[in-house]
């Protein structure tokens, strides 16, 4: 046998099988400008689709104190994409689910039927829920508690309180461990809470206040969602959805309009603009009224945040266009259409005037603004990481707290207690939207620095960006009991980035899981 | 002048003159396939819980690589390679690297990626799924983005198959390259006709 030996000619015909071996699997990763499997024919050009609101839901009964609703988690086949069928779970089958509009004083009876197949047909896993309304302070059991889990076939009467002032909630899934794909799968909608001083504004009203429920999806080749969580960092969609219609154009008359924008996605924050630079008014935040409208020419939304905007059409031509883009944000996965939005072509002048205007001073500033560190009885630390492929707060996670029997805690502030808490995020990887809650905060200083211009109003969720320290400042109340903490990047919730405080005593009344549980069979007449 | 009156004169035995060559190639086709068994057992040991069938295909495969490994190191010395067991070796490992290209860029393998989740109780684990994952009435099969683990794995496959060619006598040796290089324009043509994602 001659000597062993390769020539270079040999090493060169190796290397062409070499090379597609290395390269060609990830050729789709890198040059991706899609995440979508499907066929580009079947998705709309962006701005082809007409914009829709989610239906208002009617209570199915009221008496002098309470309005009745009942909704049903249920799975069915729906059509996000035109003459494309995609199968949903979605309150009463609807993605977004429908509106419920509250007022403050009035209590609200929210019954929820679980009504989802028995396990998730590809994931496998049991659709358990725990219905959150973000942005009530309910009380302990009927706040979406992780572990209050309703199985399929099992149903709960979730009582609100609307004992806050108007503010813009939304109602979503918060099932432990299976939120981000339940929430993806449609389980998402807008609650919006009504007050005096709301109505007494001259600010748009009617059908000049739209919600725009923004979030992002893939699709499969077969029209079915794709789900990708990256292990464990986030699903990125390429289709930006608004109120379930892909980059939709919505017809607006020359005059101002008041925008509820929530931010659905499981993991994509915005960098909101107007295509023409103009600028905007936010007047409202998570949890309600500015003292004054604050004007910006950009909007970043962390996921859950709520911002409402007053934009003014006033002087576009008829027939004219502008667009509400997405400028991105850092550490986001961008395709080729997810800069884009939303589109506004002027239909003509305005029918109706009233309600037309942005005050100088909108209200009182929200008590959480009027809190100041000196009335701090305590300050905490929080740190934000990733340890391996687990989000931990404080190296601890979910985990940790069911191994402690649901008693270990953040913190345990008294009902009326003010504390500062200095959330810090040293990655440069990732950014987080804490969510705390029960209460409303004030977000103090970011870097050391004022907050943001959009961010001066009570809030109940902060975007904790690359590198950065937040600190916030908030009185614990009016509830008492356990609550829960957490990344709203759903991936990150789920995996385990979630701890949980408790305000004054915790005992049987309001015990998350124990106090109203959930139940089997067919539910009372509401 | 004749090419020979140029050349060093080469004072080693035919022994000494092969010895070092081959131990040179041998190495590196052994160290090739041991450490790609080596990553054959973390990825199955990565899979095992979500797609049992797919870490059980990972611990053959790495249990052959071991045995084929060992052979390079305790087999035959000098000139006693067996050139058929060679040549089936390479085309084993050439065969694993073609599995890794066709699982990541079509759903011909897909089934061996079927994610799933479980969720007994109620604090249960979360759903873990192998990259992306279509959410139908029903599981369909979805091209999987390839992992760290996988490429490393392939590199040093494809270090494997250059030292097992190199075991090969030079006419074989041509011939197995060409089939490689064969091999890799198909590979090539079928991404740019489409037939690969």
């Amino acid at each position: 046998m001659p000597s062993p030996s390769l020539s270079r000619r040999d090493l060169l015909k190796v290397s062409v099988l070499g090379t597609a071996a290395l390269a060609l699997p990830w050729q789709g990763v890198l040059s991706g400008k899609s995440a979508s499997r499907i066929a580009s024919s079947k998705l709309p050009r962006p701005y082809s689709v007409p914009f829709a609101v989610p239906p208002v839901l009617a209570p199915v009964r009221s008496d002098a104190t309470t309005d009745y609703y009942q909704l049903t988690q249920k799975a069915f086949v729906g059509e996000l994409l035109p003459g494309v069928r995609t199968p949903l779970w979605g309150y009463n089958g609807l993605v977004p689910g429908p509106t419920i509009r509250a007022r403050a004083g009035r209590q609200t009876v929210m019954r929820q039927i679980n009504a989802l197949p028995a396990t998730h047909p590809t994931l496998g896993y049991v659709p358990w829920t725990s219905t959150h309304l973000h942005g009530m302070p309910s009380k302990p059991q009927y706040d979406g508690y992780a572990g209050d889990n309703s199985m399929p076939g099992q149903w709960k009467d979730y009582v609100y309180p609307n004992s806050c002032s108007a503010r813009t909630l939304w109602y979503h899934d918060h099932g432990v461990h299976h939120t981000a794909e339940n929430v993806y799968m449609g389980l998402a909608a807008q609650y919006q809470l009504t007050d005096a001083i709301e109505e007494s504004l001259p600010i748009p009203h009617g059908r000049y206040d739209v919600p725009l429920i923004i979030g992002d999806v893939a699709f499969a080749a077969d029209g079915s969602l794709l789900w990708d969580d990256n292990t464990h960092s986030g699903s990125y969609g390429d289709v930006i959805l608004v109120n379930g219609r892909p980059w939709p154009t919505m017809a607006v008359e020359q005059r101002r309009y008041r925008f509820r924008v929530l931010n659905a996605s499981i993991a994509r924050g915005y960098r909101l603009a107007l295509s023409n630079g103009q600028p905007f008014h936010v007047i409202a935040t998570d949890g309600g009224f500015m003292a004054q409208p604050q004007q910006v020419t950009e909007l970043i939304v962390g996921m859950a945040e709520r911002y409402e905007i007053v934009v003014d059409f006033t002087a576009l031509p008829v027939g004219q266009s502008i667009q509400l883009v997405n400028r991105g944000v850092k550490n986001a996965v961008d395709y080729d259409h997810t800069g884009k939005v939303l589109q506004f072509r002027a239909s003509g002048p305005a029918t109706d005037t009233s309600g037309n205007s942005v005050p100088a001073v909108l209200t009182t500033p929200h008590e959480a603004m009027t809190l100041t560190p000196a009335m701090a009885r305590a300050t905490k630390k929080m740190r934000l990481k990733r340890d391996a492929d687990i989000w931990t707060i404080n190296g601890e996670t979910w985990s940790d707290v069911e191994r402690s029997d649901y008693e270990r805690v953040f913190s345990h502030p008294d009902v009326g207690d003010v504390e500062l808490w200095e959330i810090e995020n040293s990655s440069g990887g990732w950014f987080h939207p804490l969510h705390v809650h029960l209460v409303d905060f004030q977000v103090l200083t970011r870097n050391g620095r004022p907050a943001r211009a959009q961010e001066r109003g009570p809030k109940d969720v902060v975007y904790i960006g690359e590198g950065e320290t937040v600190r916030i400042l908030m009185r614990f109340g009016p509830e008492h009991g356990r609550y829960m903490i957490h990344c709203h990047n759903l991936s990150h919730e789920d995996h385990d980035m979630m701890t949980q405080f408790q305000v004054g005593v915790h005992d049987a009344d309001c015990d998350p899981r124990l106090a109203a549980p959930p139940a089997y069979g067919t539910p009372p007449a509401l | 002048m004749t090419a020979s009156a140029v050349r060093p004169a080469d004072h080693r035995t035919p022994e000494a003159r092969h010895v070092p060559v081959t131990t040179r190639w041998r190495w590196v086709a052994a160290a090739g396939t041991a450490t790609a068994a080596a990553l054959h057992v973390v990825a199955a040991s990565t899979h095992l819980q979500l797609q049992p069938t797919l870490a059980a295909g990972f611990l053959l495969t790495a249990l052959v690589q071991l045995g084929a490994a060992a052979w390079l190191v305790l087999g035959p010395r000098g000139s006693g390679w067996d050139t058929r067991a060679v040549g089936l070796l390479l085309t084993g490992t050439v065969l694993v690297v073609l599995a890794f290209v066709a699982a990541h860029t079509t759903t011909w393998l897909g089934d061996l990626h079927t994610a799933g989740g479980h969720g007994a109780h109620a604090t249960g684990h979360a759903a873990e799924a192998d990259g992306a994952v279509a959410l139908g009435l029903a599981a369909l099969p979805e091209v999987q983005a390839p992992d760290l683990l996988g490429t490393a794995t392939v590199a040093v496959e494809l270090i494997a198959v250059v030292g097992l060619a190199a075991l090969l006598p030079a006419r074989t040796r041509s011939r197995a390259t060409s089939l490689l290089l064969v091999a890799g324009l198909l590979v090539w043509v079928a991404w740019l006709t489409g037939l690969l994602g």
